[in-house]
């Protein structure tokens, strides 16, 4: 991290944030920050964070700009707005990279000069700097991949948390493959949506009758795909005649088959990479309507042990993070997938209410369960 | 101590692949004690098992856990209580290319209904990569009319993975602390 010229701390203010964000910011100041950045009034402030995906943010955006034309804004949101003499930071927020802009921002105030970048001539790869969701890791369960969604140092996980990253799945691909879905089934016909690669156009087809997609781009390009941005991706989509399609790819062994089911659970997980679809909070109680076929998705991590409370009771991600002592972006990775597939239930409560939850017993062959998990992993 | 008698239950209708589940998992050879099939079952297969299937999970400290299958014909029936005193949980394999799965998994719910009410269950469906009706959401509606909540997951009775993933089910539904 940069160190300050001085030994005056950076007063920061923030515009879009709750006051329980704000209070989480103040925490992790004091911790994370070793006094050199502090929670202040807008008037005083040396730097502020703008948070772009609050919903008067462009509002709040202009009057700042009015207000205060000189003082460094540091931008945080899920995707890059590209906003004029602004420092970026990615959604979900790591505190010491917030710290770090904060710093250099304060440092370089006054220089900050960034060209604003129209998402119409964007290339990808600027796109992709700038606005991708952070990278879920890869790892080896065994045989089978597993997807692990991203936990920066410092990401703040427990209840309290309301910097949470959010994305809307409309915004990438997975929207796009939705409606694909849906119309192959209204239409009860194949439909294929193609794409344009470097190599040319790929296709994933949906045939809704042998509940099959075939795709013609392997999972690692389809990894990197949901988390780019639909307005950088060409696309485009066409029926099919489900013979035809079928009697093209017989011998075409250049090619991913899954059912759909498979296909939407591994491209949701992906698309969310830790990440919350809008709409949701941490604290919005959810119920699994039934178990998803975990022997035949995707993993991802902790997944048995999601599915095992959710099908039990209605509860929040964080209230599930907590209680079984996980990072709340794997409850995120999990609930989007489930909800992508429509295994989900939204649980009503008064807001005033703390989610109600019965904490289950352990049992009293733990030690012996925990045997057999550990044979089974070795 | 490790001279425990902790079992794991296999069930589930003739030829839905509890003999072949358990050879998957088990440490030892399983014990079977087919017999060449008579009446209706020859229909499905050549021999079934008349008695159990013993096969067993050697951990840590000398400790085991014994797999019991049971004999999949009704005639059998009174053998499963006394498989399942002891039992940990209940695994129970539905094959979908038999003519009406619902009624057989209607018929294991009943008759191991005692043991569920204080244990847990987890539901493996077999044969679905041919014959893919009824589809898991199908069943999930119909055990949810049972009254009962249980993970149900297809899998392959071969596939050591799948079988391990249906314990692990019932271990985390037994006891969701494990792993924290």
């Amino acid at each position: 991290m940069p160190k300050q010229n001085t030994t005056e701390p950076i007063r920061v203010t923030t515009i879009g944030l709750d006051e329980r964000s704000q209070e989480v910011l103040r925490i992790a100041f004091s911790s994370a920050s070793k006094g050199t950045c502090i929670l202040s009034d807008d008037a005083t402030a040396d730097v502020v964070i703008c948070n772009m995906d609050s919903s008067n943010a462009k509002a709040l955006w202009n009057k700042n700009s009015v207000l205060h034309p000189d003082r460094p804004v540091v931008v945080i949101s899920v995707k890059d707005p590209c906003l004029d003499n602004s420092i970026y930071v990615s959604k979900p927020i790591n505190i010491t990279t917030l710290i770090t802009s904060i710093n250099q921002a304060h440092l370089n105030r006054g220089e900050l000069t960034f060209s604003k970048v129209s998402n119409a001539t964007a290339t990808q790869t600027q796109q992709h700097i700038h606005s991708a969701p952070p990278q879920p890791r890869t790892i080896q369960d065994k045989n089978k991949e597993t997807e692990e969604p991203p936990v920066p140092d410092g990401q703040w996980q427990d209840e309290s948390d309301t910097v949470i990253s959010y994305y809307s799945p409309t915004d990438y691909l997975q929207g796009k493959l939705q409606e694909a879905f849906v119309l192959a089934k209204s239409k009860k016909t194949a439909v294929q949506l193609s794409i344009k690669l470097k190599g040319g156009w790929s296709s994933i087809t949906t045939d809704p009758t042998h509940n099959k997609v075939i795709s013609e781009i392997n999972n690692e390009e389809l990894k990197s795909l949901c988390t780019t941005p639909i307005c950088c991706i060409d696309t485009r989509s066409k029926l099919v005649n489900n013979n035809d399609f079928f009697e093209h790819n017989k011998n075409d062994k250049l090619h991913i088959e899954d059912t759909n089911e498979q296909f939407l659970w591994k491209i949701a997980l992906w698309t969310s990479a830790g990440r919350l679809p809008q709409g949701m909070t941490p604290s919005h109680l959810i119920q699994l309507k039934h178990w998803p076929n975990l022997t035949r998705l995707t993993q991802s991590p902790n997944d048995i042990r999601i599915s095992a409370l959710l099908t039990e009771q209605p509860s929040a991600p964080a209230l599930i993070a907590k209680v079984l002592g996980i990072p709340i972006t794997h409850v995120f990775s999990f609930y989007a997938a489930s909800h992508a597939l429509g295994l989900t239930t939204s649980a009503t409560r008064n807001s005033a209410q703390k989610p109600s939850f019965n904490i289950p017993q352990k049992s009293k062959h733990h030690s012996l369960f925990g045997k057999i998990l550990n044979k089974f992993s070795s | 101590m490790p001279g425990n008698n902790h079992k794991i239950i296999f069930t589930g209708p003739v030829g839905s692949g509890k003999t072949t589940a358990i050879s998957a998992i088990s440490d030892i050879p399983v014990l079977k004690t087919d017999e060449n099939a008579q009446d209706m079952t020859k229909k499905r297969k050549q021999t079934t098992t008349v008695a159990m299937d013993y096969g067993l999970l050697n951990l840590d400290k000398g400790e085991r856990i014994h797999l019991y299958g049971t004999p999949g014909q009704e005639r059998f029936e009174f053998m499963w209580d006394i498989l399942t005193n002891g039992g940990l949980g209940l695994i129970l394999l539905l094959d979908n290319s038999r003519p009406t799965p619902f009624k057989d998994m209607k018929f294991f719910l009943n008759a191991f209904k005692d043991f569920i009410k204080n244990n847990k269950i987890v539901i493996g469906i077999t044969h679905m990569e041919y014959n893919t009706t009824p589809s898991l959401k199908t069943y999930n509606q119909e055990l949810q009319k049972c009254g009962i909540n249980a993970p149900i997951l297809e899998v392959d009775a071969r596939d050591k993975r799948d079988i391990e993933t249906l314990i692990k089910a019932l271990l985390y539904s037994l006891d969701p602390w494990l792993g924290k």
